[in-house]
């Protein structure tokens, strides 16, 4: 099982679903990262985290930690 | 006689600025740092 | 009857711009009740009947943060005649999530996009009919940082509301999910009115707790729930959700052509500078440095001397021009005062102690002004979003998140609005600690007391400034690891999902707005309560019990203000500096943190001695050790902020118990610390072990444990 933590910085993968439950799981997919969508790894913080990614247009910041809900291909 | 005319100019002073302090804690605006939320940057809501 | 619209939107879509521009200064602020929530409340302008509600910027109507719940809440239960929803135009997509959500309320919707010159200059093109049409709402295109537009938007939303007619949900869900909610819809029945029966039932799907608490009957449905979740294998949150965004992404399809797909926007070829790898620490570090040397020590000491010797003092030529000398405003007064015959006593009121007071604080306000000027643009051009994701790792090595170092950033300037910035925060620990120790950082009003003694005791050392910082930061990194390990703050680290907005150019009127606003509330505040400070001072200072009977004294120890102070000296001796007018000064800091150097500047005589503005402080130095002086510093540092600070902790709180823990913790650390400084400092410097020195390594044994303890959470 392939999550996003695993994508390096300047690739894309497509979220296949989510894991996890309740507001953390819900604030993700509100923020747009749901099924089927198309996530690019910009960068990392100068200090291993957080990450940076594209998604729909804008950048949002995730914890590494919390990119482990996400999985993708 | 001066002294008299300064000692009344502070008191009215001295009432101004009380009355001014109870006037914007009334108004609603009592955020002390600047009577305005306006201006802080718009931080209060990010 | 006053028609109500509600602006509501994401965060950074330029809601508050958009109701600034709407409203003016017709604006009360508050809290919505019972939470730390910011209410917002304006009339239009030039309409005396149109309240423009502001509410809180939100992703999402869940049920999950504070935010959301008490907008919705207001939008089901008030039901404002009309919602401008304000959209980013260059971030449609996760802007319009929200909007089909508005949308369900049976609330009239009008559509603002934002930053539509951006758009266009992107190359990109919103096809504003065609969104209209699938929304089912009126679309305007605004600019609200440059007005555009936003006349045009308020007054259709004014017609909007006058017509009283609900914009009916056009958008659509897939077939098998539009299904089950319809028939939710029917077992909902009639308690809910008709318009907001969709958003009621899809709510229910979702198994949102508190839409049913708020309902007299809650239907049965979990047969419908297990049907759909088996067929769509995922639960309903997630699919509503996702049925949202794929509405959305066809919208999009249609109605948005992107020019430039892939290409780096400004926004991002700038941060691959500031938030590079390599570069993003060191760019922060060279940031901070400017700014505060810049403000600070550069321009900002060349200033307040300009303030303290010559406005202050004896005079100053005009741009420096040696013909033109304009009086110092003491020599003006006391040339006044004796030409009108005024009294010696009350001449010395005025001048030793208001002016004196007074002068010694308003001395900082070009400083201020510059600091404040550098934190406005830090924050209105987006940067601070950068800092709080730079710095997140190594605040949650402390317990705290990214989010936490913005309010101290801001707390630098002033505390007040840094306390008010820990709203960010969504983890409730997480808000409280940090708005325990935004203070610790030195704000703009402790830059006169930080001023006065690095230069009357240290003689202008350069490291002491900085070093003051240092000891705030120190402060908050070792209270968030003790805190954290406690049973009151321990638990998860919160999540950190957060929004990178784009960088945009803070146009320089908006810079000097705010520098100016912040800057005139310095001003107020020495016009109005240090004023009255000083009177107090300088009363109780100059008046006392000689031969049984209230009279001037001559030898200001025997003073009403002395008295008091030396019965309360003795709590401070432990911290080198147990004499009454130190303990007065610390105390009158309580009122306003200029005002131990306002309360100095008339205790050490700052009025009478004008003609060398640094032979006063001598005085000063004589008073204290180094050691003391620096503990002096360190505690009023670090205790309990200023009565407007205070306000500001209690309101955030919105707690009495915790605004004792938080006001109790300062003072204590700041005890405790000023202490140790004090104690083993002295013993470096006299060697004379003695009973403080022994209390102090055992404090500080404490403060060690505190921090190094390992925590074990209990699952």
């Amino acid at each position: 099982m392939k999550t996003l933590r695993d994508i390096k910085c300047g690739e894309t993968a497509k979220v296949i679903r989510l894991n996890g439950v309740g507001a953390i799981k819900r604030r993700i997919m509100d923020m747009g990262i749901t099924k089927g969508t198309d996530v690019f790894v910009r960068k990392v913080a100068p200090l291993g985290d957080p990450i940076e990614v594209t998604v729909r247009g804008y950048e949002l910041s995730l914890r590494k930690a919390d990119t482990e809900m996400i999985e993708v291909e | 006689m001066g002294t008299a005319i300064t000692g009344i100019v502070i008191l009215i002073i001295i009432a101004l600025i009380i009355s001014s302090m109870v006037k914007s804690k009334r108004n609603g605006k009592s955020i002390q740092c600047g009577n305005d939320c306006k201006h802080c940057g718009g931080h209060c809501n990010h | 009857m006053s028609i109500r619209i509600a602006l509501a939107g994401n965060p950074n879509s330029g809601k508050t711009t958009l109701f600034n521009a709407l409203t003016g200064s017709n604006q009360f602020v508050g809290n919505w009740p019972g939470v730390t929530v910011e209410k917002k409340e304006g009339r239009l302008k030039n309409h005396k009947d149109v309240v423009i509600m502001d509410l809180p910027g939100i992703y999402s109507l869940s049920p999950y943060t504070l935010e959301e719940v008490v907008t919705r809440n207001y939008l089901m239960n008030e039901r404002p005649d009309a919602i401008l929803n304000i959209v980013d135009g260059t971030n449609i997509e996760r802007n319009l999530y929200l909007s089909t959500q508005l949308m369900e309320l049976g609330i009239p919707v009008i559509m603002a996009i934002n930053m539509m010159d951006a758009v266009e200059k992107n190359g990109d093109r919103i096809h504003l009919d065609k969104l209209s049409k699938k929304l089912g709402c009126e679309v305007v295109p605004i600019s609200a940082l440059k007005g555009t537009g936003i006349i045009q938007a308020a007054e259709k939303a004014i017609k909007l509301a006058e017509e009283k007619k609900a914009t009916p949900a056009v958008h659509s869900f897939s077939p098998q999910v539009d299904s089950v909610l319809n028939r939710i819809e029917v077992k909902i029945g009639s308690q809910i009115p008709d318009e907001q029966k969709r958003f009621f039932a899809i709510k229910l799907l979702e198994r949102d707790e508190k839409i049913e608490a708020q309902m007299k009957q809650v239907p049965d449905i979990s047969a419908e729930i297990e049907l759909i979740e088996a067929e769509m294998e995922d639960d309903t949150e997630s699919i509503i959700t996702n049925d949202r965004y794929l509405y959305i992404s066809s919208i999009i399809k249609e109605c948005y052509t992107k020019k430039s797909r892939g290409k780096l926007s400004n926004s991002d070829r700038i941060d691959q500078v500031i938030t590079n790898r390599w570069l993003a620490l060191p760019i922060f570090m060279a940031i901070m440095f400017i700014v505060y040397y810049v403000s600070v020590t550069s321009v900002g000491t060349i200033a307040t001397d300009w303030a303290n010797d010559g406005v202050f003092g004896d005079g100053w030529h005009l741009f420096g021009i040696e013909a033109i000398w304009i009086p110092g405003i003491p020599v003006l007064i006391e040339n006044v005062l004796n030409a009108i015959g005024c009294a010696a006593w009350l001449q010395g009121l005025i001048l030793d102690g208001m002016v004196a007071g007074v002068g010694a604080v308003l001395g900082f306000v070009p400083q201020m002004l510059i600091l404040f000027a550098f934190l406005a643009f830090l924050e209105a051009c987006g940067y601070m979003a950068r800092v709080a994701f730079i710095m997140d790792r190594i605040f949650r090595k402390f317990g705290l998140s990214g989010k936490s170092f913005i309010p101290m950033l801001i707390g630098s300037g002033c505390g007040v609005p840094g306390i008010m910035a820990s709203r960010t925060i969504e983890n409730d620990r997480d808000r409280k600690m940090t708005i325990m120790t935004t203070t610790f950082i030195p704000c703009g009003a402790k830059l006169p007391i930080i001023a006065l003694i690095a230069g009357a005791i240290f003689h202008g050392a350069w490291w002491v400034a900085p070093s003051a910082y240092f000891v705030g930061i120190s402060a908050i990194i070792c209270s968030g690891i003790i805190l954290k390990k406690t049973k009151m703050f321990a638990g998860d680290t919160a999540p950190f999902v957060m929004e990178l907005p784009s960088y945009h150019m803070p146009t320089l009127r908006n810079i000097l707005a705010s520098m100016w606003e912040r800057g005139l509330s310095f001003i107020k505040k020495a016009g109005t309560i240090i004023l009255l400070s000083t009177i107090f001072v300088w009363f109780t200072e100059n008046f006392g019990f000689t031969n049984g009977s209230i009279g001037m004294v001559e030898d200001m120890n025997d003073s009403i203000l002395a008295v008091i102070g030396s019965m309360l000296a003795f709590l401070f001796a432990p911290l080198g500096w147990g004499d009454w007018k130190s303990a007065v000064a610390a105390i009158t800091g309580l009122i306003a943190k200029e005002n131990v150097v306002g309360t100095f500047g008339i205790l050490f005589g700052f009025g009478e001695v004008t003609e060398n503005g640094s032979q006063i402080w001598g005085s000063l130095a004589g008073n204290m050790t180094a050691a003391a002086a620096y503990s002096f510093l360190v505690f009023n540092l670090l205790c309990a902020p200023c009565f407007a600070a205070m306000g500001a902790i209690k309101r955030e709180m919105n707690n009495v118990k915790w605004f004792w823990i938080a006001i109790g913790y300062q003072t204590g650390l700041a005890y405790v610390v000023s202490l140790c400084i004090y104690q083993i400092v002295t013993l470096i410097t006299t060697g004379n072990f003695g009973i403080g020195a022994l209390v102090a390594f055992v404090l500080v044994a404490g403060l060690c444990y505190l921090i190094f303890r390992p925590y074990k959470q209990n699952q």
